[in-house]
C-alpha cells in the first residue's frame, strides 16, 4: 500500500517536461481550493456482485503511472476516497449497445480509486462516465489491466460545467495478446488533465488510445500519454483529435517509448487540432524514444483551420456555409468514432 | 598521381585526427575571470566600450544555471574551468596567400581545400586556432561594398555598422552559453552585404581547434541590406585529444526586407569536442533566411538553427543532417518563431544512428498571436543501422488562431535487409550496399549542400560505413 | 434563356488576369462544349461561375435564369440551379456519401424539413446502380481514396440526384476509361432536358461523342475565340489547336 504519511513530492513546475506549457500551480490551487477532508462522491456498477471489491489486492495495488503528476498522485491518494474494483473473468461483459457500466457523480471533491481487471479470456465494452456536479473537482486514479487474450473497450465520458475541472491518471496494461482501446471525451468542465500510460507487457498486444474534444470559450484540456512497449512484436495507436473554438487551449503531450530489446515494435502516435476560432490555441508535443531495432514508429501532427476547398465543395451542392463547417467539424471527429467502433 | 605516390601519402582522415606543434603567443590560461577578459581586450586592442560589454557577460555567465527544459543531460559533463579561453598567433592577419604560415597551408591542405578553390573564392576567411589568420578578399568584394571582417575589427572600424545588431538576435541573456559568447568570443566573422548586392560566390570560412582544451566561441554576424543574397559556407574539423573541448560559437544572421540568407555549415569535429552553437536569424519583410546544417563529428552537438520570422511574407527554411555514432549524442533540430503573417517555413531533418550513436531531433514551432495565415511544415526521419541505436524526437508546436497551418511528421525506419541482400547479390559489400542506402536516405537534403560539401559529405558516409559494417 | 454571361473578367486574387472577357449565352435545353489548349482559363471559368474564393470577379455579369450568379455565395449558387462537376472532386473524410447527399438535399428544402429517408435511399441505390456503382460506396467517406474515375462517378451520381438546372462539366472525361465513359455519359444524357443546359469542358472530342453539343466553344488566353457547330470537335480532333497561333501572330 502507499505510504500516506510520505511527505508529498514536488509541484511540478514548467520546467517540467511534462508539464510543458501547463498550469500545475493553477490546478494544484483549485484542487486545494475544493478539498475539506472528506472525498464527496459515488462510484456505482452494474457489474454483478461477486465481481466487485472494496478492497485493493496486493498485486494490483501498485499506483498508476503518472506522467509528471506524482504529486497530485499522492495528494489523491491523502484524501481517502473510495476503492472500486472489478475483477471480470474470461466470457462476455457488456455490448457495444449495452456496455457495462461505471459511473462516478462527483460531488465537491472526490478522489477515488478504480482499479479494474480482464482476466484471460474476458472481453468487455465498458463505459465509464463521470458525471459532475457543479463546481466539484475529480482526481481519479484509474488501472486497467487487460491480462493475456482479454479484449477491453472502454468508453470514458466526462461531463460538467464550467465551474469544474478534473483530473484522470490512468494506467491500462496489455498483456499477451490482449487488446484494449480507450475513448476519452470531455466536455464542459473549465480544464481537464489526462494522464495516460498505456503498457504493452508482450507480443500480439494491441493497444489504441484515442480522444475527441470541442472544447469552447476559456475550456483548457490538457492531454499526456504514454505508449510505453516492454515487449516485442507488440502495436499502439493514439489519435487525439480536437475541435476548437472560442479562447480554448488544448495541449497534447505524447511519447512514444521503445524499451531496448522492444524490437518489432509498431507504433503510431497522432495529434489533429480543427482551429475554429482565432482564439483558440493548441501546443502539441508528439515525441520519440525508440532504443529498439526493427521497428515501426511514426507520428503526425497537424493544427490548421476548416480547409477551404472542403469547405468550397460542400457549399457547391447547396449546403449553407454555417451548416458545412458544422459538417465538416463533425466530420474531423468522427474518425475517431470509427476507430473506436470498427470491429 | 602514380599509385606508388599515393601509397606514400598518409591514410585519408576526415575526422580531423590531426596534431600540429603549438607556439602561441597569447594564451590567457585555464578558467574564465575578470582577469581572462581583460586579457583578452588587451591583446586584441579592443575599445573600453567592448571591455565593459564582455565583463557585463561573464557576470551574466556565471550567475546563470545550465540549460535545464530544452537540453540532454549530458550537458553537464562541460567543466568550464578546464577551457583555455584565449589563443592567438600573434601575428596580423594576413593579406595575401604567400604570407600564409606554412603550417596553416598544410592544414588546408590536409583538410581537402583544393588550390584551385582558394583562388576561386570571393574571400576566404580562414581561422586557425582563435584568431583570423589569413583574411583574403577579392577586390570586386571591397568595390561592391562588401565589408568581411573578424568581430573586433568589425566592432571597432565598423562600429556603426555592426553595433546596432550585435547580441540584438541572441541577447547576452539568452541562455548560459551565449552570455559565455558574449563574454569571450574571439574569431568568427562580421560580414555586411549593402542594398541589393548579390554573391554569386559563396563566401567560406574554415575553421579549426588545434590546441588542447581550447575552447573556442567564434562570433559570427551577418547583415543582408534590403534586397541583399549571399550564401556563407562554414566547415570545421578537429584534431583529436584526450580531454573535452568546448565549442560554443554564436551565429547572427539579419535579413532585411527583401534580402536572403543562405547559412552552410559541415561540422566535423572530434568525439571529444563539446559543439555547443547558437544560430538564429532574423528575417524581416518578404526576406529569406536559410540554415543548412550538418552534424557528423563531436561527443555532443546542441544546435537549433532558429529563423524569427518578423516581416510580413518572411522565410524560414531548415535543411538538417545528423549522424550519431558510438559515443555521440547528436542532440539537434530547428525552432521557427512566426511573429508576423503570412509568413512561412519548412524544416527537414534527418537523422542516422550507427553503433551506440544517439540522434535526437528537438524542435520548436511557435505561431504567435497576430501572426495570421503562416505555413509551417516539419518533417524529421531517423534511420537505426544497429539494435543498440538510439533515436528519439522532441518537437514542440504551438499555434494560436484558426488561419495558419502547421504540420509536422517524423518516423522511425531501418535500413530494408531485402534491400541490402539484392545490392549483395548483384556483388556490393554489405558496407557498400549500407552505404548507398545510407546515402539514399538522405540524398535530397545532400543535393541542398553547395556541390563540394555535398561531394565530400557522400566520402565522409562512405568512410563511416566501411568503419562501422565493413 | 438560361446561362447568360457577359464579358466576364477575373482573375487569381492578387494574381494576373486569367477571365479575359468571356460571352456566352447557353439557352435551356441546349448543350454546349468549351474545347481549348492547356491554360487556356476553361477550368477558371467553372471555378468563377460557382464563386470559388481563389478568384476574383473584376468585370463583368454572369446570370442563371434571370438571377445574378456573382452576388451570391457558392452554395446560393448551387440552390439556384448551377452544378458543377469538378475536374478533381475533394476528399471529404469522415462525412458519409450518403450524409453528404441529405444534407445537400436537405438545403434544398424549406427549413426544418428532411428528405425522407426511406424514399431517399431508394432513389440514391438506384441512381448509382444506374452509374454502375458499387451499393456500399454510401457508407464511404466523399471521394476519400477513390480512384480518379469513382471521383468522376461520385460527381456524377451527385448531379444525378440533385437535379441542377445547369450543369458544368469540367474535364468530366478525364481518369474514365471508355466503359465508365459511356456509364457516365448515359447519366448525364439521362439528365438531358428542355428545361435544363449543359455547359461541357474538355480537352478531347471523345467525350462529345457520347454526349453530343449543340455549340462548339474554343476558348483561347481567356476568351470565346470561335464558336461552331459540333463538327468543330472533328475539326480539332484532326489537326489540334494550331490554328490558334495564327490569332496570336
Amino acid at each position: 500500500m502507499m505510504n500516506k504519511d510520505a511527505p508529498l513530492p514536488e509541484l511540478p513546475d514548467r520546467l517540467n517536461e511534462n508539464w510543458r506549457y501547463g498550469r500545475p500551480h493553477q490546478f494544484a490551487t483549485e484542487l486545494a481550493g475544493r478539498m475539506d477532508g472528506r472525498g464527496k462522491g459515488k462510484l456505482t456498477t452494474n457489474a454483478p456482485q461477486e465481481c466487485i471489491l472494496h478492497t485493493l489486492s496486493p498485486d494490483a495495488d501498485a499506483l498508476p503511472l503518472s506522467i509528471g503528476s506524482d504529486y497530485f498522485l499522492r495528494r489523491a491518494a491523502q484524501e481517502q476516497s473510495d476503492v472500486l474494483r472489478i475483477v471480470l473473468p474470461k466470457g462476455e461483459w457488456g455490448t457495444e449497445e449495452a456496455p457495462l457500466r461505471i459511473r462516478c457523480h462527483v460531488d465537491s471533491f472526490y478522489a477515488p480509486r478504480l482499479c479494474v481487471e480482464l482476466q484471460p479470456g474476458c472481453r468487455a465494452h465498458i463505459l465509464e462516465e463521470h458525471l459532475h456536479g457543479s463546481n466539484s473537482a475529480l482526481v481519479c486514479l484509474r488501472s486497467y489491466t487487460v491480462h493475456p487474450n482479454a479484449e477491453l473497450r472502454l468508453e470514458l465520458r466526462e461531463t460538467g460545467d464550467n465551474a469544474s475541472c478534473a483530473m484522470n491518471i490512468s494506467r491500462i496494461q496489455c498483456g499477451e495478446n490482449a487488446h484494449a482501446r480507450q475513448l476519452s471525451s470531455y466536455s464542459g468542465l473549465a480544464w481537464v488533465r489526462e494522464e495516460t500510460t498505456g503498457e504493452l507487457c508482450g507480443a500480439g498486444a494491441e493497444l489504441l488510445l484515442l480522444s475527441a474534444n470541442r472544447p469552447e470559450k476559456g475550456q483548457w484540456i490538457d492531454q499526456r500519454c504514454l505508449q510505453l512497449h516492454h515487449a516485442a512484436g507488440a502495436r499502439s495507436r493514439a489519435l487525439y483529435k480536437n475541435v476548437l473554438r472560442g479562447a480554448s487551449t488544448c495541449i497534447f503531450g505524447g511519447n512514444i517509448r521503445v524499451e531496448p530489446n522492444a524490437h518489432e515494435s509498431d507504433a503510431y502516435l497522432s495529434n489533429l487540432n480543427l482551429m475554429l476560432s482565432p482564439e483558440a490555441t493548441v501546443h502539441s508535443l508528439p515525441q520519440l524514444e525508440i532504443m529498439a531495432d526493427r521497428v515501426r514508429c511514426s507520428h503526425g501532427t497537424a493544427s490548421a483551420p476548416i480547409d477551404p476547398e472542403q469547405l468550397f465543395y460542400l457549399r457547391s451542392r447547396g449546403i449553407g456555409e454555417t451548416d458545412a463547417r458544422a459538417i465538416l467539424a463533425d466530420a474531423f471527429l468522427n474518425e475517431v468514432y470509427l476507430l473506436f467502433r470498427q470491429p | 598521381m602514380t599509385h606508388e605516390a599515393d601509397q606514400n601519402l598518409p591514410p585519408v582522415d576526415t575526422r580531423g585526427e590531426f596534431a600540429f606543434p603549438e607556439k602561441h603567443a597569447f594564451d590567457a590560461g585555464y578558467g574564465l575571470s575578470e582577469k581572462t577578459i581583460d586579457y583578452i581586450c588587451d591583446a586584441k586592442g579592443e575599445p573600453d566600450w567592448l571591455r565593459d560589454f564582455r565583463k557585463a557577460a561573464l557576470r551574466r555567465f556565471l550567475e546563470m544555471p545550465m540549460p535545464t527544459h530544452w537540453a540532454p543531460s549530458e550537458i553537464s559533463g562541460v567543466d568550464f574551468e578546464q577551457i583555455r579561453y584565449y589563443l592567438a598567433q600573434g601575428t596580423p592577419a594576413k593579406k595575401s596567400w604567400d604570407e600564409v604560415p606554412e603550417e596553416i597551408k598544410r592544414t588546408f591542405e590536409r583538410l581537402g581545400v583544393p588550390e584551385q578553390e582558394r583562388a576561386f573564392l570571393a574571400g576566404v576567411d580562414a581561422q586557425y586556432d582563435s584568431e583570423t589568420a589569413y583574411n583574403n578578399m577579392r577586390e570586386e568584394l571591397s568595390k561592391k561594398g562588401v565589408i568581411f571582417v573578424n568581430p573586433t575589427e568589425g566592432l571597432t572600424r565598423y562600429e556603426p555598422i555592426f553595433r546596432p545588431w550585435f547580441g540584438k538576435v541572441i541577447p547576452v541573456g539568452d541562455n548560459k552559453f551565449s552570455a559565455l559568447n558574449h563574454a569571450a568570443f574571439s574569431g568568427g566573422s562580421f560580414i555586411y552585404v549593402p542594398k541589393g548586392v548579390k554573391l554569386a560566390q559563396p563566401l567560406q570560412a574554415y575553421f579549426r581547434i588545434n590546441s588542447e582544451s581550447l575552447g573556442q566561441f567564434e562570433r559570427t554576424l551577418i547583415i543582408a541590406d534590403e534586397g541583399a543574397e549571399l550564401m556563407y559556407m562554414e566547415g570545421c574539423t578537429a584534431p583529436k585529444y584526450d580531454s573535452a573541448t568546448l565549442h560554443s560559437g554564436v551565429v547572427e544572421l539579419v535579413a532585411l526586407k527583401g534580402a536572403k540568407i543562405q547559412y552552410v555549415t559541415v561540422q566535423n569535429w572530434a568525439t571529444n569536442v563539446y559543439n555547443l552553437v547558437i544560430q538564429r536569424g532574423i528575417a524581416m519583410e518578404d526576406a529569406q533566411v536559410r540554415w543548412i546544417d550538418c552534424n557528423l563529428g563531436s561527443g555532443l552537438t546542441m544546435k537549433y538553427p532558429a529563423v524569427v520570422l518578423r516581416g510580413r511574407r518572411a522565410r524560414g527554411e531548415v535543411v538538417s543532417i545528423s549522424m550519431a555514432r558510438d559515443g555521440q549524442l547528436q542532440d539537434t533540430g530547428a525552432r521557427m518563431i512566426h511573429a508576423a503573417p503570412e509568413t512561412s517555413s519548412n524544416i527537414v531533418a534527418k537523422s542516422i544512428s550507427i553503433g551506440r550513436g544517439r540522434a535526437s531531433y528537438r524542435g520548436e514551432v511557435q505561431v504567435q498571436r497576430g501572426a495570421t495565415n503562416c505555413r509551417n511544415h516539419t518533417e524529421c526521419d531517423a534511420l537505426l543501422l544497429h539494435a543498440e541505436s538510439r533515436t528519439d524526437t522532441y518537437p514542440a508546436i504551438s499555434v494560436h488562431g484558426n488561419s495558419s497551418g502547421v504540420q509536422h511528421e517524423a518516423s522511425v525506419s531501418q535500413v530494408d535487409e531485402e534491400m541490402l541482400f539484392y545490392m549483395q547479390q548483384r556483388g556490393l559489400t554489405r558496407a557498400q550496399a549500407m552505404s548507398l542506402a545510407v546515402n539514399g536516405f538522405i540524398n535530397d537534403l545532400i543535393n541542398e549542400f553547395p556541390m563540394e560539401y555535398s561531394v565530400e559529405l557522400r566520402r565522409l558516409i562512405d568512410l563511416e560505413m566501411e568503419d562501422s559494417v565493413g | 434563356m438560361s446561362l447568360i454571361i457577359k464579358n466576364l473578367q477575373a482573375r487569381v486574387k492578387e494574381g494576373p488576369e486569367i477571365l479575359c472577357g468571356v460571352n456566352l449565352e447557353i439557352p435551356r435545353g441546349e448543350v454546349h462544349a468549351i474545347m481549348g489548349p492547356n491554360g487556356s482559363g476553361k477550368s477558371t471559368l467553372s471555378k468563377v461561375l460557382c464563386g470559388h474564393p481563389d478568384y476574383e470577379v473584376t468585370a463583368g455579369s454572369a446570370e442563371l435564369d434571370g438571377q445574378d450568379l456573382l452576388s451570391m455565395s457558392p452554395d446560393e449558387r448551387s440552390r439556384a440551379g448551377l452544378f458543377l462537376a469538378f475536374q478533381y472532386p475533394v476528399e471529404v473524410p469522415g462525412v458519409s456519401n450518403a450524409n453528404f447527399l441529405r444534407a445537400a438535399l436537405k438545403a434544398r428544402m424549406p427549413e426544418g424539413e428532411e428528405p425522407d429517408a426511406v424514399s431517399f435511399y431508394k432513389r440514391l441505390r438506384a441512381t448509382m446502380k444506374q452509374l454502375g456503382m458499387d451499393p456500399k460506396m454510401t457508407a464511404r467517406a466523399v471521394n476519400e481514396g477513390f480512384s480518379g474515375g469513382e471521383k468522376k462517378r461520385n460527381d456524377i451520381l451527385q448531379m444525378l440526384m440533385l437535379e441542377p438546372t445547369c450543369a458544368i462539366l469540367d474535364e468530366t472525361d478525364s481518369g474514365l476509361d471508355v466503359d465508365a465513359l459511356r456509364i457516365v455519359s448515359e447519366g448525364v444524357n439521362s439528365l438531358r432536358a428542355p428545361f435544363r443546359s449543359f455547359l461541357v469542358i474538355t480537352h478531347y472530342k471523345r467525350l462529345l461523342d457520347y454526349i453530343v453539343p449543340d455549340v462548339v466553344h474554343i476558348f483561347h488566353h481567356g476568351k470565346i475565340v470561335r464558336t461552331a457547330g459540333p463538327e468543330m470537335a472533328d475539326y480539332i480532333e484532326q489537326h489540334g489547336f494550331d490554328f490558334l497561333k495564327e490569332d496570336d501572330a
